[in-house]
């Protein structure tokens, strides 16, 4: 019964795109589960096979004359995704659009294109302004508001959006163990790396207040909400880059909910032992 | 006893009218009286339990309470939820009594994709919303935990554990 069903919607999804991108030039087995809204039809692209989900607000596509708006294949679109064009904004093949995404090339000051590459991954209610560029195989964090360049394979959080490389965000598919032959660049005590974490907490989402919220070194960084997990990585990130070290990301971030200021202090301090 | 009293009507009407699609009542359990205005949206096969005096209003843009399978969407006493908000549960997903989620709300136990590979949906990690919460257009990614009374303003991105009476900007 249920596979009858699905059937029945992936018909009915087939037809409804043809309905509601008529008039466009779009290739074959769009998909479309809810409404789009579409106007200025004739400048509109939507490459095959790309789908539009259904949900509480409607898709909106527009076109400005004499504009261009081009949609890569294999491209999802969640619902409420607004896409508005008064020159130019192309989008690659495979991205995954998020709910409540909105994209424009005019802000009301200027008008800059936008071009998205392949495997673009944008969360919910991502901005994207004008005259900004995404690389291949980057994502934007949900609420990020992007305006500029975003290099390849990076993820960009915040707003203004910051970027950070994918593979300081994802789990290491091997151990990453000490690199061999690269000697320590600062020989750091354990009274250094503390104040280069407060330091850092400081600046980054404390403001001041970092250095009374940690009572001891044996207080957990997760559980007082001193900390997130994207944060965790970046202070990793952060204490590799300053001291010169490689820490064990799988061991930091296999338990990141026990994972105290003593931890790192004794990974930068230890490492730093082991090689002197 | 088998009168039916104002408040049974209208958890019928509620269910009948209100909570879509009309047939899946059976796995909406309503505790009390419910106030609903405008449109509401409860896809998906998972549960759904909505405790007494608790306000959906869904307008001007309507609310979206998604629970998938396996999934189910508690929302505790005197919770009042605003449009436009969604919340999404492929597990769980608890708003604590009295807690108030703004207009444009998104809660999500489950990022849907991998950063490596994006077939592949990562675990889910449940949501709770501690009781006296305050959430204005805000977004909620798996592992958020709110403690009792915290606050999360607009704009605002929460993936961790919020104290008691805190407040995120």
């Amino acid at each position: 019964m249920s596979g009858l069903a699905d059937k029945v919607a992936a018909a009915l999804s087939l037809a409804r795109a043809r309905l509601q991108l008529r008039g466009t030039k779009h290739g074959a087995r769009v998909r479309c589960h809810g409404r789009i809204l579409v106007h200025g039809r004739a400048g509109i692209e939507v490459g095959s096979r790309t789908t539009f989900l259904a949900g509480i607000f409607p898709t909106e596509l527009r076109c400005e004359n004499g504009a261009e708006l081009v949609i890569g294949p294999n491209s999802t679109f969640n619902y409420g995704v607004s896409i508005v064009a008064r020159r130019s904004i192309r989008i690659g093949a495979r991205c995954i659009f998020g709910s409540l995404v909105h994209i424009r090339d005019d802000d009301g000051r200027r008008i800059a294109p936008v071009s998205l590459a392949d495997g673009v991954w944008l969360a919910h209610r991502a901005i994207i302004e004008p005259g900004s560029t995404i690389g291949e195989g980057s994502v934007v964090a949900a609420g990020a508001v992007v305006s500029g360049t975003v290099p390849p394979r990076s993820m960009a959080v915040g707003n203004p959006a910051r970027c950070m490389p994918l593979e300081a965000v994802e789990p290491p598919q091997a151990p990453i163990t000490q690199r061999d032959g690269e000697p320590a660049a600062v020989r750091a005590s354990r009274d250094e790396v503390r104040a280069a974490i407060i330091e850092w907490l400081d600046d980054t989402r404390h403001f001041g207040e970092a250095a009374s919220l940690i009572t001891s070194d044996f207080v957990s960084l997760r559980r007082n909400g001193l900390l997130d997990s994207l944060g965790l990585v970046q202070l990793v990130v952060m204490l590799e880059e300053r001291f010169g070290v490689s820490l064990d990301r799988d061991l930091l971030l296999a338990n990141p909910e026990g994972q105290s200021l003593n931890t790192f202090l004794d990974l930068v301090a230890g490492t730093k032992e082991a090689r002197s | 006893m088998w009168q039916l009293s104002g408040v049974t009507a209208r958890r019928i009407a509620v269910r009948l009218f209100h909570l879509r699609p009309l047939f899946a009542g059976w796995r909406v359990k309503l505790e009390g009286d419910v106030f609903v205005k405008g449109k509401n949206w409860t896809p998906g096969p998972g549960r759904l339990y909505i405790g007494r005096g608790v306000r959906l209003i869904g307008e001007p843009a309507p609310i979206e309470l998604r629970a998938h399978e396996e999934g189910g969407i508690w929302i505790e006493d005197g919770v009042l939820i605003e449009g436009g908000t969604s919340i999404e549960a492929t597990r769980s997903v608890r708003v604590g009594a009295r807690s108030r989620i703004g207009p444009f709300c998104k809660i999500l136990d489950n990022h849907f994709h991998a950063v490596g590979d994006r077939r592949q949906p990562p675990e889910s990690v449940p949501i709770v919303i501690g009781e006296d919460s305050l959430l204005g257009r805000a977004i909620l990614l798996p592992g958020a935990e709110m403690g009792a009374g915290a606050r999360v303003g607009p704009a605002g991105v929460l993936s961790f554990h919020l104290r008691a009476g805190a407040e995120l900007a």
